[in-house]
């Protein structure tokens, strides 16, 4: 039977010396995992604050929209929306960026689905409530770093040491029959990926091979009788008083042990990646879709990945011109995920494990409704993100209705979703869906119990729904 | 373009750390010595400087610490070279080195490391280094090395000087307008167009960004502070915000106005003219008014009232006064110095003294300098301070850079600078491939977080959010390249490559724990355990003395373990 990771974390929080030998009993001799038995969570962060009102466009009441956006040059001309049919929830019809094609093309296959309206709460909140402060509010609402930690914790009202990824990690790692840890990561180590138990892997990106995708250079395969290995394994076990001496161990000896086991994969092809050209975000989803390809060897039954993409504080030059409004920075990035995304989607399918996998994307927020005089926009709070994968119940919008009973905001600067005032409102919409609810959800798909659920998400029972239903 | 490789020639002081050696060992390998004068001269240079090298350590061990700061007070500057300003759309002629050189990072980030390597103002650059991590701009947003060099020689010339000159500076600087998007920023006026009217609904507003980042990054943060950098908490036991949104949107209608100065002329042979990044942005004037500037009152910091009607000019020093005199900003910006070139878990008293002496010198000209000396000289950096019995939180993780540095001002390594992004026989172990990218963060928040934390304990180590599995392996791999190998010569880009030689060592691999000892001094400031240097003897000695040839195997092992270890990476 092989070592479990919580033995070998346990192991490796005290001694290394075990843990080192762990990958002895791992990787290609453990075949225990079934593939049928297999869930993975994919998490894209769009760094930075994706201008969700430029992704989702109301279609039928397009006026609105162009009266808001078009003076500022940022509105996207009708003509070119990619149309979303009547969405059901909505009993009204919206178009798509036109760079989202390849997210268009899955929206009509059922596979994509939009969350509508979602950010960091600390209780529900509306207007009133949120203009008499009679409710409790993010801390330091409308700043990156913390609207970032808010998303990649789910904890809004104070520090966390933990993330809900790693968290969702701790719950689902017994699954595994590896050593192998259940969060990966292709964009360093950010808080989400960090467990009470459970730290993140980190590797790179393709094109670098899968079996290089970490390395360590300058010994003998196998390296076990090389003296200077051995005692820079050993090295790993002293000084063990001083803190920080401790902590950069445990992350040295944990990559020297998965060194090993990834070396043993091969680089397996994925079609249809790479992408042509190949993008940053293209080269993170292909590398995962290469661990994916690689689960039975690795005894690997649940997976989160953690991929991201920065660029998306579009305080200027958020669209070319304003005759040229569906291009530049937001239009490229909108089409690098988009087509990143569909290549992703294609290859789990190819890997017969599309049902399996489900994508989303989370970012640090939304941008104002109006916007700035630079073609730009400046830092809001509820935002729309994307769905993607086999179980998704796709082609919907999801959410928690709002001030005009649907789930989708009211996009009225000064209006009843806006935590501005006056002639000057920017419209910075109040969330009605929080963080928490969009992530039980998510955490829940991939085998978080119940009972499990206000451990990951400690404070989802403020709020109504725990599932919002857009996963089967 | 003219570009200045300090000419270098090594100079060997082992016969000083040799002496070291005899001194300290004894028939086994005996525990740290940390509050020795010589250890504490190599441990403040591990905090002063881009590492402790052989001849400089024997120079601050001759002069003395104190005198040394007073070296380096005055230390003439070192530059980065002097780009010429071309065209931000890249003139079809202008290929291979031209367009290297002109629109690409190359150039300012071999000097960036060939100036840490050999500048003999290393606590300047050490300063400078600290400073552009707090006050953030990146090649994300400012493509031509011309127009990032000026915002670097300014961080240079400012590491030294007063802070709320260096605020006023950064916030013209047209790098910083570009990067967080002052520069155009502007009201929109109704036509026709009233001097004191701006905002006006739904058309464009004031952009918010650099306003926001001014407070929350560059000089107060988001929460009150007491002035040894904890919070202050309301009745509720609830930190208290510095500003709220209103405050950040006032502050965005002070920053509007300001425009590029005057096109400069375009490059020889290219012609015409091209954007001015070199010279502080200035007020449009239209019509023979400031037309861009919103000139209604506003309302900042702790209810100051600014009144309608002043200069653009005016309002953006009442401002800056009213951020930089904040109090707010002495343990904020103090706190943040500590932490990155000494600890990153200060105490309360220790960031009470340095705010102190932040405050109290806060209309200075060499306000920096002053709160750095103090940095340095505290009795938190100096002396016993790092038994792990009584400090086990002490100490930070050597970011890419210092990694990098450190380890080749060590062995007065020869390299060309090429150090930021490195791609030999199929590895990458540069400073960029570390999540280190000289000048190109990924954003304003700059490399990690100084909120990350010591994997699976409860302290601070910001430095640890980018010390992941797959960085420290590359770190471990960059030090394989450089003892065991070299990164060779590779023109035109990497003209020398990186080396160094370790011929010298050799002789002393004959006695393992002499070896041992040595290195212990340069590169632990003798603060090895017995422990660790048992390990390191026994990877040493198992590669027999004889051949000749096996010397210089046993030199590499023991530095090599030394320098892949947790043990080095942490300077504590």
């Amino acid at each position: 039977m092989a070592t479990t990771r919580r033995e070998f974390l346990c192991q490796s929080l005290g001694a290394f010396g075990a843990a080192m030998l762990a990958f002895e009993r791992f990787g290609l001799l453990n075949a225990l995992a079934q593939s049928a038995d297999y869930k993975a969570l994919v998490c894209i962060f769009l760094n930075g604050g994706n201008d969700s009102g430029n992704i989702v466009i109301p279609y039928d009441d397009y006026s609105t929209y162009e009266a808001a956006r078009n003076p500022s040059g940022l509105a996207i001309p009708q003509s070119s929306l990619l149309r979303t049919g009547v969405v059901p929830r909505i009993g009204a019809e919206f178009g798509f960026h036109p760079s989202l094609t390849g997210l268009h093309n899955l929206w009509g296959q059922g596979k994509v689905a939009v969350v509508c309206n979602v950010g960091p709460l600390v209780e529900p909140t509306n207007r009133d409530a949120y203009r008499n402060r009679i409710v409790r509010v993010p801390v330091n609402l409308f700043s990156h770093s913390d609207q970032i930690n808010q998303w990649q914790t789910s904890v809004s009202d104070g520090a966390s040491p933990s993330g809900w990824g790693g968290r969702t990690a701790d719950k689902i790692g017994d699954f595994n029959t590896t050593v192998f840890p259940p969060i990966t990561s292709l964009a360093g180590t950010p808080i989400f990926t960090i467990g009470n138990i459970e730290r993140p892997l980190a590797i790179a990106a393709a094109p670098t091979r899968l079996d290089a995708a970490l390395r360590i250079d300058g010994f003998p395969n196998p390296p076990d009788n090389d003296p200077r290995y051995v005692e820079m394994q050993r090295l790993l076990l002293v000084d063990q008083d001083k803190t920080l001496v401790r902590g950069a161990g445990r992350v040295t000896g944990e990559a020297l042990a998965m060194e090993r086991a990834l070396r043993s994969t091969g680089d397996p092809a994925v079609p249809p990646f790479p992408l042509t050209p190949r993008t940053n975000l293209g080269n993170q989803l292909e590398q995962i879709a290469k661990v994916i390809s690689v689960r039975n060897e690795l005894g690997m039954s649940r997976q989160i990945f953690f991929c991201s993409l920065g660029g998306f504080d579009t305080h200027s030059g958020q669209v070319t011109s304003a005759t040229s409004p569906t291009t530049g920075t937001h239009a490229d990035l909108l089409l690098q995920v988009s087509n990143a995304m569909k290549a992703f989607y294609d290859a789990t399918v190819q890997l017969g494990v599309a049902s399996q996998v489900t994508t989303f994307t989370l970012s640090d927020f939304s941008r104002t409704w109006v916007p700035n005089g630079n073609l730009g926009t400046d830092h809001a709070w509820g935002s729309h993100q994307f769905v993607m994968g086999g179980s998704v119940l796709g082609g919907e919008f999801y959410g928690v209705p709002g001030s005009n009973g649907t789930v989708f905001p009211t996009l009225a600067a000064n209006g009843p979703d806006d935590t501005d005032e006056g002639s000057n409102a920017r419209g910075r919409w109040i969330p009605t869906v929080a963080i928490d609810q969009y992530g039980a959800t998510l955490a829940s798909w991939i085998g978080v119990g119940n009972t499990d659920l206000a451990a990951v998400f400690p404070n989802i029972g403020r709020f109504g729904q725990s599932n919002l239903g857009f996963l089967a | 373009m003219k570009t200045k490789l300090s000419s270098y020639r090594p100079v060997f002081f082992l016969s000083f750390l040799l002496s070291l050696a005899f001194i300290c060992s004894t028939a086994r390998l005996i525990e740290a010595q940390p509050s020795s004068a010589s250890a504490d001269t190599v441990r403040f240079l591990e905090q002063a400087t881009f590492g402790p090298s052989q001849s400089l350590i024997a120079h601050v061990q001759q002069v003395g610490i104190e005198a040394y700061l007073d070296e380096q007070l005055r230390a003439p500057m070192t530059d980065y070279p002097d780009l010429e300003f071309w065209p931000q759309t890249r003139p079809a002629s202008c290929t291979g080195d031209c367009q290297r050189d002109n629109y690409t990072y190359y150039q300012l980030q071999r000097h960036f490391f060939t100036n840490a390597l050999y500048g003999q103002d290393q606590l300047r650059q050490r300063v400078a280094f600290a400073l552009g991590q707090i006050l953030v701009t990146s090649q994300v947003d400012v493509p031509l090395p011309s127009w990032m060099r000026g915002y670097q020689q300014l961080l240079y010339s400012s590491a030294f000087g007063n802070f709320r000159q260096l605020l006023y500076d950064v916030t013209l600087n047209p790098t910083m307008g570009r990067f967080l998007d002052m520069l155009n920023n502007r009201c929109q006026r109704r036509t026709p167009p009233d001097v004191n009217v701006c905002r006006n609904g739904l058309t464009a507003q004031p952009n918010e960004n650099y306003a926001r980042e001014i407070l929350q990054l560059f000089s107060i943060g988001t929460f009150l502070l007491n002035q040894d950098g904890t919070r202050q908490l309301d009745g509720n036991g609830n930190p208290i915000p510095t500003y709220d949104q209103k405050i950040v949107e006032e502050f965005a209608r002070v920053f509007t106005g300001w425009i590029l100065a005057t096109a400069l002329p375009g490059p020889s042979g290219i012609g015409g003219t091209v954007p001015n990044y070199r010279d502080p942005m200035r007020m449009r004037v239209s019509g023979g008014f400031e037309d861009y500037h919103d000139k209604g009152p506003k309302t900042l910091l702790n209810g100051f009232e600014l009144p309608g009607g002043q200069s653009q000019t005016q309002e953006l020093n009442v401002a800056i006064d009213n951020i930089a005199f904040n109090p707010n900003v002495a343990p904020f910006i103090s706190k943040q110095l500590i932490q990155h070139l000494v600890t990153s878990n200060p105490s309360p008293a220790y960031v009470t003294r340095i705010a102190s002496v932040f405050a109290s010198n806060s209309n200075s000209p060499t306000q920096l300098y002053d709160v750095v000396r103090a940095i340095l000289l505290d009795t938190e950096a100096r002396g016993d301070f790092i038994d792990p019995a009584t400090q086990p939180n002490y100490g930070k993780l050597r970011e890419p850079v210092q990694s990098i540095t450190n380890l080749l001002r060590a062995f007065e390594a020869t390299s060309d600078g090429v150090l930021n992004s490195l791609n030999v026989g199929g590895s990458v172990f540069g400073s960029a491939d570390m999540s280190q990218d000289v000048f190109n963060a990924p954003s304003v928040f700059s490399f990690y977080p100084p909120t990350a934390r010591v994997p699976g304990e409860n302290a601070l180590g910001p430095q640890f959010g980018i010390f992941s599995s797959l960085t420290s392996l590359r770190r471990a791999n960059f030090a394989n390249r450089v003892i065991f190998l070299t990164i060779p010569a590779a023109p035109p880009n990497r003209p020398i490559g990186t080396s160094i030689d370790l011929a010298p060592w050799d002789p002393l691999a004959n006695n393992p724990e002499q070896l041992i000892e040595a290195l212990n001094q340069l590169l632990l400031h003798g603060a090895m355990s017995a422990e660790m240097g048992q390990s390191i003897l026994t990877a040493v000695t198992s590669i027999p003395a004889s051949p000749a040839s096996n010397l210089r195997s046993r030199v590499r092992t023991a530095i090599y373990l030394i320098a892949t270890s947790s043990q080095y990476q942490v300077q504590r």
